[in-house]
């Protein structure tokens, strides 16, 4: 078996500009990742490719649901979650063989980005519609790449709510980074909320008050719009109440 | 039995294998040249090949060297299929290590020195850029490396004296460019 070389940080003879470099990187303790996040969603990964190819796609959907809800644990996921459960398997039936009740299909399929009193349905109402609206012989799984991409966006939103808690500028960057990557995504209103969040810990005041009155502006009667109005100090008037 | 937990002898679940080498798989493969802003994605990939190829078992390779090389092979996809993008100084790493070690100049000196290098290890292949991180900054054993690859250990001594050549030459060419930032070291020798 032949000796390793000497490396070069213990090498005298070694260039000194670079071993100097180095010294620098290997005391570098690399990028900061969000650790229980990052656990979650590969678990969440895995247990999707589990159920892959399986006719059980609509558990595949719920089953990551639960677990990023699990992460969340936010009010607004779980009627963000239902709504994303709905989007996932309301495809539209070439010819229903039942009248679907045409307010809900439209409201539920019409959008990509979920304008106030839609996110706010309750789960099980959102969930009885979709029963009602569909039998179960003509239920579609999603694509694959729905899904996939949903899982993504759901585990990016994770990682930015637990960035949230002591590294503002990350959840910023993570949200940011969501609403690029996902422009067609169904959890802008949580990711937005969470941006106006981070901004005001980060003490950029004026900045988190301009997107959090556009966003107030935009989702008045929203699951967020009482985090954001107290965030940016505008909680004295309460969101109108829905008709 | 669910797959994620530490099971036969020798064997690495998923979670322990994660919480202890997360780190390491991240910092690898920023090292390899994956963007800041991809590498959450990218280690999430790590692992779960790593979990599909059944999990780590001890070996001959070393857990480290053995996800090293799996994200040696997600760094390839991540380079050769997205863009790539600049880095943006990370404010939040600026703040904490201002606030923990050393001033803002130390922080900028440290971060120039890593930019530095970086640059030069763009010169290399993904083959030699991984040897030449695991051997020289992660201070892994030509024979680790070597099973963790599948290559002989010979390969692993001609990729790391290769790459040597190669950073020297980089070094060179940092030094010719004008306005460059230089390190205390390198001023001081050419003076």
């Amino acid at each position: 078996m032949s000796e390793d070389p000497s490396r070069w940080l213990d090498d005298p003879d070694a260039p000194s500009d670079i071993v100097s470099d180095i010294q620098q990187a290997t005391a570098d303790p690399g990028p900061l990742i969000a650790v229980d996040a990052g656990l979650v969603a590969i678990k969440a990964k895995l247990a999707a490719g589990a159920v892959a190819g399986a006719t059980a796609s609509t558990v595949k959907g719920s089953l990551s649901l639960k677990l990023i809800s699990l992460v969340l644990g936010g009010v607004g996921m779980v009627a963000v979650g239902a709504y994303v459960a709905v989007r996932m398997e309301a495809v539209p039936a070439p010819a229903p063989e039942q009248p679907a009740v045409p307010s809900d299909e439209s409201e539920l399929q019409g959008t990509t980005e979920p304008q106030g009193s839609e996110v706010t349905a309750l789960p099980a109402q959102a969930d009885e519609r979709v029963e009602r609206s569909r039998p179960a012989k003509r239920r579609r799984a999603a694509t694959p790449v729905d899904d996939d991409a949903l899982q993504r966006e759901m585990a990016l939103l994770a990682r930015a709510r637990e960035a949230l808690g002591g590294r503002p500028a990350v959840a910023l960057s993570l949200s940011d980074r969501g609403h690029r990557d996902f422009p067609q995504g169904v959890f802008y209103e949580e990711r937005e909320a969470t941006a106006i969040q981070a901004l005001q810990a980060l003490g950029r005041d004026s900045e988190a008050r301009r997107r959090g009155e556009r966003f107030l502006r935009r989702f008045p009667r929203g699951t967020f719009a009482r985090r954001v109005g107290r965030t940016i100090g505008a909680d004295q008037a309460e969101p109108p109440v829905p008709q | 039995m669910n797959p994620t937990e530490t099971g036969d002898e020798g064997r690495i679940g998923l979670d322990e294998l994660y919480r202890r080498h997360a780190q390491f798989v991240a910092r690898f493969l920023v090292r390899l040249g994956v963007a800041q802003a991809d590498v959450e994605d990218a280690m999430q990939e790590v692992f779960i090949v790593a979990q599909r190829r059944g999990g780590y078992v001890a070996g001959p390779a070393k857990p480290t060297t053995w996800l090293g090389e799996i994200a040696l092979r997600v760094a390839s996809g991540y380079r050769r299929g997205k863009s790539r993008r600049r880095e943006r100084p990370d404010d939040e790493r600026v703040r904490r290590a201002a606030g923990t070690s050393g001033g803002p100049e130390e922080e900028t000196e440290r971060r120039r020195a890593i930019a530095r290098l970086g640059e030069a290890m763009e010169s290399l292949d993904l083959d030699h850029r991984s040897v030449f991180v695991l051997f020289e900054l992660e201070g892994q054993t030509g024979d680790a490396i070597a099973a963790a690859l599948g290559i002989p250990l010979g390969t692993v001594h001609s990729r790391v004296y290769n790459a040597r050549k190669k950073i020297k030459a980089a070094y060179e060419r940092l030094r010719s460019v004008p306005g460059a930032q230089r390190p205390q070291a390198m001023m001081g020798k050419e003076a």
